[in-house]
C-alpha cells in the first residue's frame, strides 16, 4: 500500500519535472513545477515531515510561485525566443550527462544501509509536527535562524535596490575618473 | 586629560569640512583648555605627594611574560611631579598658541586639518609625559612625530614643505632607533621597562621587583648601563635636534608659525631634555654617558649660536638658537642638574614662543615676508608685538631679572659645579673650567644674535615694501600672557644667595629626579662667579651686535658675507657634509639598482609573464560567456566525481 | 515502509532532470525554475535522510533552506527584472560579453 502510494507520488512529481524543462511556454513550466511541488509535499507527509510539508505548500507552491508567474507575466517573457541555438553542442551533452547522474545516484542510493530499523526511527521524529521541529529550531538553530532572519532583510533591501529605477541623466555613482579628480586636500579634509 | 585633544582630533578630522571657520579652532581651543584645567588640578595634587610616590593607572598589561615569569609590558599612565609640570607648560601654552593659531591661520583652506592636527599632537604630548614605562612613551614619541612630520608638510603643495617634513622623519627615525636600541639593552639589563622600577632599581626604598632582578645589580657606571644610556641620548637628540641630528630643525621652520612655537620650541623638542630628567637616575649612575650629554649639548649650543648669527631669515635665526637652547638644557641635565635642565626647558617654552608667536605676528603683518634684511622700523607699525618682542628678546639674551637670566644662571652654575670627567671613572677635576668657559662664551653669542635680530626687524628704519599692519587681540592677547609669563617665569627658581626657600621649583622635582654624585659646592665668591659672567655675557652681546648691525639701512642689504658669515649661512655646512657622505654613495646606488631592476628583475617579470599569458590564451576559449556553457561544465564535473566515488567504493 | 533508498534515486532523478532543464532551456526563467527544482530534490533528500536516523535536525534544516529559498528567489527575480530593463530578453545567451 505504501509503495503503491509512493510510486504513485514519484510518478506526478517526474513528470511534473519533465513539464517545467519540455514545455516551450514559461507559465506552463512554472505550473509544473508547482505540481512537483505539491506531490513533493505529499511525499514530505509519508517521511514524517508534516510541518515541513504544509510550508512547502504555503511557502514554496504558494508564494515563491506565485512570485514566479507574476515575474513572467510582467515582462511578458513566456514566449520562447525563436533565435538559432548558438552553443548546438550542450543540449545532447546535457541530456547525456543528467542520464548518467541519475543513473549514478540511483546506483548509490540503493547502497545506503540504514542504520537502525525504519519504524523504530520514524518513531522518534514524532511525526515532524510543528512542536518538535519548532523545539530544535529555537535551541540547537538558533544562530542559524537569526543569520536567516537578516539574510531576509538583505535580500528585501537588496531586491528594492537592484529594481530601483535611477533618474533619467543622473548617475547616481561617481566613476574611477571623477573620483581621482578631487584634490588630496578634499579626501584628507 | 589625554582624552579632550584626542576627541578634539576626532570631531575635527570627523566633521573638519562641515564647521565653519572659527567654530574648529574655537572647538580644538576649548578642548585644550579643558585638558589644562585638568593638568592645574593635577599639578594641585602633585604638590603634596611624597618623594618617590605617584599617581599610577594601569590600563592593561600586553605581551605578558614577554621575558619570562613576571616580566610582562604594562600599558599605564603615571602623574608625579615632573610630568605635571611638563602638561603644564604643554597645556597652557598649547591652548595660547591655539588661540593664536585662530587669527594666524585665518583664511586657509586647511583650517579645521590645522586644528586637528595641533590637538593630534597636544594628546600624543601628553601620552609622551604622562607614560609610566618606555613603551609607552616612545608611542607618545612617535606620535608627536607623526604630528610634526604633518604640520612641517602643512603646506604640502610647496615642495620645499613636504621635503622638509620628510627629512624632519628621517632625521628622527635614526634617532628613534637609538631610543629602541637603548630600550631593548635597558630591558635586558633590568628586566622592565616601567619608568618607576627602573628608578626604584637604584633607591634606597625598598620596593619589591619584579622577576629575577635584585636591587643594585647593576653597578655604578656600569657598561651596560653606560651603553643603554648612551643610546638614549642618541635617541633624545634626534628629537631634541643636538648634534650630530641637529640639521632638521632649521627646515622645519616651513610650517605654519604657531607650529614652530609649539612644537619646534616650546614642548617636542624638549622631549629630548625630559627623557633624560625622567631616567635620570640611570644617567646619575652613568658619568661617562652624562659627560657625553654634556658635552653633546655643549656642542650643540656653539653650533646653534654660531649658525644663528649671520641668518636672513627671522624664523631661522629663531630655530637656531632653539637648537642652541635645547644645548643649553642637555648641559644641564648631563651636568647632572636634572631640575635646571626642566627649568629652562620651562622659561625658554615661554619666552622661544614668545618670540615664535611675534615672528608670527610680523610675517601675518608683511604679509609673509621672512627676511629680516627687508624689515626694520616696525616699532611704530607695531606697538604691541614690539613691545612683547623687547620682552622676550631681553628674556632669552638673559637679562637679569627675567625669566631667562635665573635659568641661564643655573645652568651655568651647574657647569661650573660639575664634575670633569677624561673618559675613566674618576673625576679629574672638582670643577669643569671648560664647560664653564664655553658656555659662557655661548651666552655671550646668544645675547649677540638675538639684539642683532630684534635689531634688524625692529629698530632702524623699514626696508620693504608691505604695509605693516597691527595684528587683532586674538594675536596678541596670547602675546602678552607669554609677555607676563617670560618676566615672571624665572622666579620661581631665583639662585640660592637670596635664601633658602627662594627656589620653589628645585625641592619640587628633586622629589623625582636623581641626586648626582661628584657636585661641588660653590661657596663665598665663587658662588657670585656664574651670576657675573652671565651679566657680562648679556652686555658684551648686547655691544658686539649694536656695533655690527645697528646702521643704515642700504648697508644691510649690501651686506657681502665674509668667511664667517657665509658659514654661519650654511649652518657650519652640516647638511652639505650630509649631502657629501651618506647622499652621493646612496645616489651611485640608486644609480646601480635602477640598472639591476630594469634589466634583471623587470625583465625576469616580464618573461615570465608574458610565459603565463600565453598559457593562459590558449585555455580562453573555454571562458566562452555563456553561462550555459559552464553548467556544462559543473555537470561534467559532478558525473566524473560521483562516477570516481562508485568506483572506489564510498568507504 | 518504503525504504529509504527510493527516496534517495527519486531525488537523483529530479535533480538530473533539473540539471538538463538548466543547460537546455534558453530562458532565463526557466532555468530558475530548474534550479527550483534541484533545490527541492536537495530537501527530499534530507527529509528521507531525517526519518533513516530518526532526527529531526534535519528537517530543521531544511526550514532554514526554504527561507533562504525565498531570499534567492526575490534577489534572483530582482536582476532577471533588472537584465530585462536593459536587454530587453531573457535570453541567457545573449548575456554573454564576459568572456576571455
Amino acid at each position: 500500500m505504501n509503495m503503491v502510494v509512493f510510486v504513485l507520488l514519484a510518478l506526478l512529481a517526474i513528470v511534473g519535472a519533465f513539464g517545467v524543462i519540455l514545455w516551450k511556454n514559461a507559465i506552463y513550466s512554472a505550473l509544473s513545477l508547482v505540481g512537483t511541488l505539491l506531490s513533493l509535499a505529499c511525499i514530505f507527509v509519508t517521511l514524517e515531515a508534516q510541518f515541513l510539508a504544509s510550508v512547502q505548500v504555503i511557502v514554496y507552491a504558494g508564494a515563491i510561485m506565485v512570485l514566479f508567474l507574476f515575474v513572467i507575466m510582467l515582462l511578458n517573457a513566456q514566449y520562447p525566443s525563436d533565435e538559432v541555438d548558438p552553443l548546438e553542442w550542450v543540449a545532447p551533452a546535457a541530456i547525456a550527462g543528467g542520464i548518467v547522474l541519475a543513473g549514478a545516484i540511483a546506483y548509490t542510493a540503493f547502497l545506503f544501509k540504514a542504520p537502525k530499523p525504519l519504524e523504530e526511527a520514524a518513531k522518534a521524529l514524532q511525526g515532524g509536527t510543528p512542536g518538535p521541529v519548532g523545539e530544535t529550531l529555537f535551541t540547537k538553530f538558533l544562530l542559524p535562524f537569526e543569520a536567516v532572519s537578516l539574510l531576509l532583510i538583505v535580500a528585501v533591501v537588496g531586491a528594492v535596490a537592484l529594481v530601483k529605477r535611477e533618474p533619467e541623466g543622473k548617475q547616481v555613482r561617481e566613476t574611477l575618473e571623477e573620483r581621482a579628480t578631487h584634490t588630496p586636500e578634499e579626501v584628507v579634509a | 586629560m589625554i582624552v579632550p585633544p584626542l576627541v578634539g582630533w576626532l570631531l575635527l578630522i570627523a566633521f573638519g569640512k562641515r564647521l565653519a571657520e572659527p567654530t574648529s579652532g574655537y572647538v580644538a581651543s576649548g578642548m585644550i583648555l579643558l585638558s589644562f584645567v585638568m593638568a592645574v588640578l593635577g599639578f594641585a595634587g602633585t604638590m603634596g605627594l611624597a618623594e618617590g610616590k605617584q599617581w599610577h593607572v594601569q590600563l592593561w598589561e600586553f605581551l605578558p611574560f614577554i621575558g619570562g615569569e613576571g616580566k610582562s609590558l604594562h600599558m599605564g599612565f603615571a602623574l608625579d611631579q615632573l610630568s605635571s609640570l611638563m602638561t603644564l607648560i604643554i597645556t597652557g601654552i598649547g591652548f595660547l598658541i591655539h588661540v593664536f593659531a585662530i587669527g594666524y591661520m585665518h583664511g586657509d583652506s586647511g583650517f579645521s586639518r590645522f586644528f586637528a592636527y595641533l590637538n593630534f599632537f597636544i594628546a600624543f604630548m601628553l601620552v609622551l609625559v604622562l607614560a609610566d614605562s618606555l613603551p609607552i612613551l616612545f608611542i607618545g614619541w612617535e606620535g608627536v612625530g607623526v604630528a610634526s612630520f604633518l604640520l612641517i608638510g602643512f603646506w604640502y603643495k610647496d615642495f620645499n614643505n613636504s621635503n622638509a617634513a620628510r627629512k624632519a622623519f628621517i632625521v628622527n627615525r635614526v634617532g628613534d632607533a637609538f631610543l629602541m636600541l637603548g630600550m631593548f639593552l635597558l630591558f635586558k639589563e633590568f628586566g622592565t621597562l616601567n619608568l618607576h622600577e627602573l628608578r626604584e632599581s637604584f633607591g634606597s626604598i625598598n620596593v619589591p621587583l619584579v622577576g629575577q632582578v635584585t636591587k643594585n645589580v647593576v653597578a655604578f657606571g656600569a657598561p651596560g648601563l653606560e651603553l643603554a644610556c648612551i643610546f638614549l641620548l642618541l635617541g633624545a637628540a634626534g628629537k631634541s635636534a643636538q648634534l650630530p641630528l641637529s640639521t632638521w630643525l632649521p627646515d622645519a621652520m616651513a610650517g605654519p608659525t604657531p607650529v614652530s612655537a609649539l612644537i619646534h620650541a616650546a614642548t617636542m623638542v624638549t622631549a629630548g631634555v625630559y627623557l633624560v630628567a625622567r631616567n635620570s637616575e640611570l644617567f646619575a649612575h652613568a658619568p661617562v654617558a652624562s659627560s657625553w650629554v654634556a658635552w653633546v649639548g655643549a656642542l650643540t649650543a656653539v653650533y646653534g649660536a654660531v649658525s644663528a648669527i649671520a641668518q636672513t631669515d627671522i624664523k631661522k635665526i629663531l630655530a637656531y638658537s632653539t637648537v642652541s637652547q635645547l644645548g643649553f638644557m642637555f648641559v644641564a641635565v648631563g651636568c647632572g642638574a636634572y631640575w635646571v635642565g626642566i627649568f629652562h626647558v620651562l622659561t625658554h617654552a615661554f619666552f622661544k614662543a614668545l618670540l615664535f608667536l611675534s615672528s608670527g605676528s610680523v610675517i601675518h603683518a608683511l604679509e609673509g615676508e621672512q627676511d629680516v634684511r627687508k624689515m626694520g622700523g616696525l616699532r611704530g607699525a607695531l606697538p604691541t608685538t614690539h613691545a612683547v618682542s623687547l620682552i622676550g628678546t631681553l628674556a632669552i639674551m638673559g637679562v637679569p631679572l627675567l625669566s631667562g637670566f635665573f635659568s641661564k644662571d643655573a645652568i651655568l652654575e651647574s657647569a661650573l659645579k660639575s664634575p670633569f670627567f677624561d673618559g675613566s671613572k674618576d673625576a679629574v677635576g672638582s670643577i669643569n673650567i671648560l664647560l664653564f668657559a664655553v658656555m659662557v662664551i655661548v651666552a655671550t653669542m646668544t645675547a649677540a644674535y638675538m639684539w642683532r635680530w630684534y635689531v634688524l626687524v625692529f629698530s632702524g628704519e623699514y626696508r620693504g615694501n608691505a604695509h605693516p599692519h597691527e595684528s587683532g587681540a586674538v594675536m596678541t592677547l596670547p602675546l602678552m600672557i607669554l609677555a607676563v609669563l617670560s618676566v615672571i617665569g624665572g622666579w620661581i627658581g631665583l639662585p640660592h644667595f637670596l635664601g633658602k626657600n627662594a627656589n620653589l621649583i628645585e625641592p619640587f622635582l628633586e622629589k623625582v629626579s636623581a641626586n648626582a654624585k661628584g657636585m661641588t659646592e660653590l661657596k663665598g665668591i665663587v658662588e657670585f662667579i656664574p651670576l657675573i659672567c652671565s651679566i657680562i655675557a648679556v652686555i658684551a652681546g648686547y655691544f658686539i651686535a649694536n656695533y655690527f648691525y645697528r646702521r643704515d639701512g642700504a648697508r644691510i642689504m649690501a651686506e657681502v658675507p665674509n668667511g664667517f658669515g657665509t658659514a654661519s649661512r650654511n649652518a657650519l655646512f652640516l647638511d652639505k657634509v650630509y649631502d657629501f657622505v651618506l647622499g652621493n654613495p646612496s645616489r651611485v646606488a640608486a644609480v646601480f639598482f635602477g640598472i639591476v631592476d630594469k634589466s634583471g628583475v623587470q625583465g625576469g617579470a616580464q618573461l615570465l609573464g608574458e610565459q603565463v599569458s600565453e598559457a593562459g590564451s590558449s585555455l580562453s576559449f573555454w571562458q566562452s560567456g555563456f553561462a550555459r556553457g559552464y553548467g556544462v561544465s559543473v555537470l561534467i564535473g559532478t558525473v566524473a566525481l560521483i562516477a570516481f566515488l562508485i568506483v572506489r567504493g564510498f568507504a | 515502509m518504503v525504504e529509504t533508498s527510493y527516496y534517495i534515486a527519486l531525488a537523483g532523478i529530479l535533480f538530473s532532470i533539473g540539471a538538463v532543464g538548466f543547460l537546455m532551456r534558453r530562458s532565463v526563467i526557466q532555468m530558475f525554475l530548474c534550479v527550483e527544482l534541484m533545490l527541492n530534490s536537495a530537501n527530499l533528500v534530507l527529509v528521507a535522510f531525517a526519518r533513516a536516523w530518526g532526527n529531526l535536525e534535519a528537517q530543521t534544516a531544511v526550514f532554514i533552506i526554504l527561507t533562504l529559498a525565498a531570499a534567492e528567489v526575490a534577489i534572483g527575480l530582482a536582476i532577471i527584472v533588472a537584465i530585462f530593463r536593459k536587454r530587453v530578453s531573457t535570453n541567457v545567451d545573449e548575456l554573454s560579453s564576459l568572456k576571455g
